[in-house]
């Protein structure tokens, strides 16, 4: 604390020497000059004075004979006048602050987080549709009204926050499926008959009916569109003869035997992209949006992918300028015709329909049996590795569909 | 000469031990009615000063103080003044000794 009102004072480290500086120390302390940090040489003092202090040596250095020598300046008064020779530089840093101000008015990143079915180009377009984007200013965004809008527009989203810190804009969502559901039963819950029929052709092997009545037996053989359980229950009279119908939304499992056919096919010949070792690299800076390139050499090669790495300028973690530094890498390559040898072709076959099979996996489909085989053609145009096959598999089925209500005609007399 | 010298010696002894015993007896600061320096050592290392009319002599290991009373010496090694006022003073260094003549 004292140093720092001693820097903001300033300050002076003088050099005393000559016949008495001991008696030069007592004059300065009896006229309430404050001396420190005084140091003993051979045959000189130094020590600090106040600037103040400096001014009143005069008349004691004569006094005692003494010969004051000024060493070093330090201090804000020092610091100010060398300043005033580089009022550019002064001028900057102003400038500097006032960009920075100014800057912080307007949101210069937009970030989504926990996005997972959305993606972050949908929820960008959607905010730049509602008049967020990159430079709006901060204060014409209400985070409150967006966090509402964004759950009204995306209906999947189950909770969503929006925090603007900084210049950074970010946008945490969390997705949910069970709300579609939830709606489904709703709807469903106005009194109207829902049946389930079937969506694929095949064999009942299991079926448990908790409502509804129950058109279909295991065993049956059903084709697509069918319906298996009906939300019409008969209320017979006691002629047995259909009276009226109640209608109830109907609810089931049912496992149905079922064939997917499967079918592949690989190319032996292919191209491959050979990279050449050497990368080139492009140096550009973006400000707002424009963006300029730095020199450069020329690309030479005929075919390239190209990929750029942004980085955007940012003070701290959330204030972010619109200044961008992006570097392009340019990675060559030549095309080159290859053929897959036998074994090579069957292993990429065998890679595809094991992702096939796991993808039916973990739509929950038990598969018990598999029948594929694997011909090879060889025709002048074309070097084909052709696979085809069944997979028997039982799977879940049954879709909810509005009753028709054509049963009670017929059936009623 | 001498002895006009002498008796007025003996007779500043006098006033002094009367007044020393004032100042006893009413238990008054001794710093302030007889003009005691206060010495205030903080380990070896550092010393601060009060009530002193001057320095005598400034080196790296010795400090000779004028006290209103007397002369104190200070002997060290790498003795340096922190700061000087009128009032106080702090001495940091090495202290060795301290004397008073």
């Amino acid at each position: 604390m004292l140093r720092l009102f001693r820097y903001i004072r300033g300050y002076v480290t003088i050099k005393v020497m000559g016949y008495s500086p001991e008696r030069f120390m007592n004059l300065c302390s009896n006229r309430n000059i404050l001396l420190w940090n005084v140091v003993h040489f051979t045959d000189y003092y130094t020590m600090n004075i106040s600037i103040r202090g400096f001014f009143q040596l005069r008349p004691i250095a004569r006094k005692t004979k003494t010969k004051v020598v000024l060493i070093q300046r330090y201090g804000l008064p020092f610091l100010v006048g060398k300043m005033r020779k580089r009022s550019i530089f002064i001028g900057g840093i102003f400038g500097c602050i006032l960009f920075l101000t100014l800057m912080s008015n307007y949101i210069w990143s937009i970030e989504v987080v926990g996005n997972v079915s959305i993606t972050d180009e949908e929820l960008l377009d959607y905010l730049s549709a509602q008049n967020i984007q990159y430079g709006t200013r901060k204060s014409t965004v209400d985070p409150e009204m967006l966090k509402k809008e964004i759950r009204i527009h995306f209906n999947h989203v189950i909770w969503d926050s929006v925090k603007m810190e900084g210049t950074k804009l970010t946008i945490e969502v969390k997705e949910g499926i069970g709300l579609e559901e939830t709606r489904e039963e709703n709807t469903a819950e106005d009194g109207t008959a829902r049946d389930i029929i079937s969506n694929k052709n095949g064999e009942i092997v299991q079926m448990v009916t908790r409502k509804g009545i129950p058109l279909c037996k295991v065993g049956d053989t059903v084709s697509e569109n069918q319906i298996i359980v009906s939300g019409q229950i008969p209320i017979t009279g006691e002629d047995e003869t259909v009276e009226k119908y109640q209608y109830c939304v109907s609810d089931a499992d049912i496992y149905l035997r079922t064939e997917y056919a499967y079918q592949d096919r690989i190319d032996m010949n292919y191209t491959e992209k050979e990279f050449y070792h050497e990368n080139i690299r492009i140096y550009s800076l973006g400000v707002f949006t424009r963006e300029l390139t730095l020199p450069h050499r020329k690309i030479p090669y005929e075919n390239y992918e190209s990929f750029t790495d942004k980085r955007q300028l940012h003070i701290l973690d959330n204030f972010y300028l619109p200044v961008f530094m992006n570097r392009r890498t340019i990675c060559g390559y030549e095309l080159k015709e290859k053929t897959y040898s036998f074994a090579e072709a069957k292993k990429i076959a065998e890679m595809h329909f094991n992702e096939f099979l796991k993808s039916l996996r973990e739509k929950g489909v038990q598969i018990i049996g598999k029948d594929v085989k694997i011909n090879k053609t060889n025709s002048k145009q074309k070097n084909l590795l052709l696979v085809k096959g069944r997979i028997t598999v039982i799977e879940k089925i049954g879709e909810s569909v509005p009753s028709k209500n054509n049963m009670l005609e017929e059936n009623s007399p | 000469m001498k002895k006009r010298k002498s008796r007025s010696t003996i007779k500043n002894c006098e006033q002094r031990l009367s007044k020393e015993h004032i100042v006893e007896q009413l238990r008054l600061p001794r710093d302030l009615m007889l003009g005691d320096s206060i010495l205030t050592l903080t380990g070896k290392h550092t010393l601060c000063i009060e009530n002193y009319k001057g320095i005598i002599e400034y080196t790296s290991t010795i400090i000779v103080i004028q006290g209103k009373n007397g002369q104190i010496h200070v002997e060290g090694k790498n003795l340096l003044i922190e700061y000087y006022t009128n009032e106080d003073m702090k001495i940091v260094g090495l202290i060795c000794k301290i004397q008073y003549l």
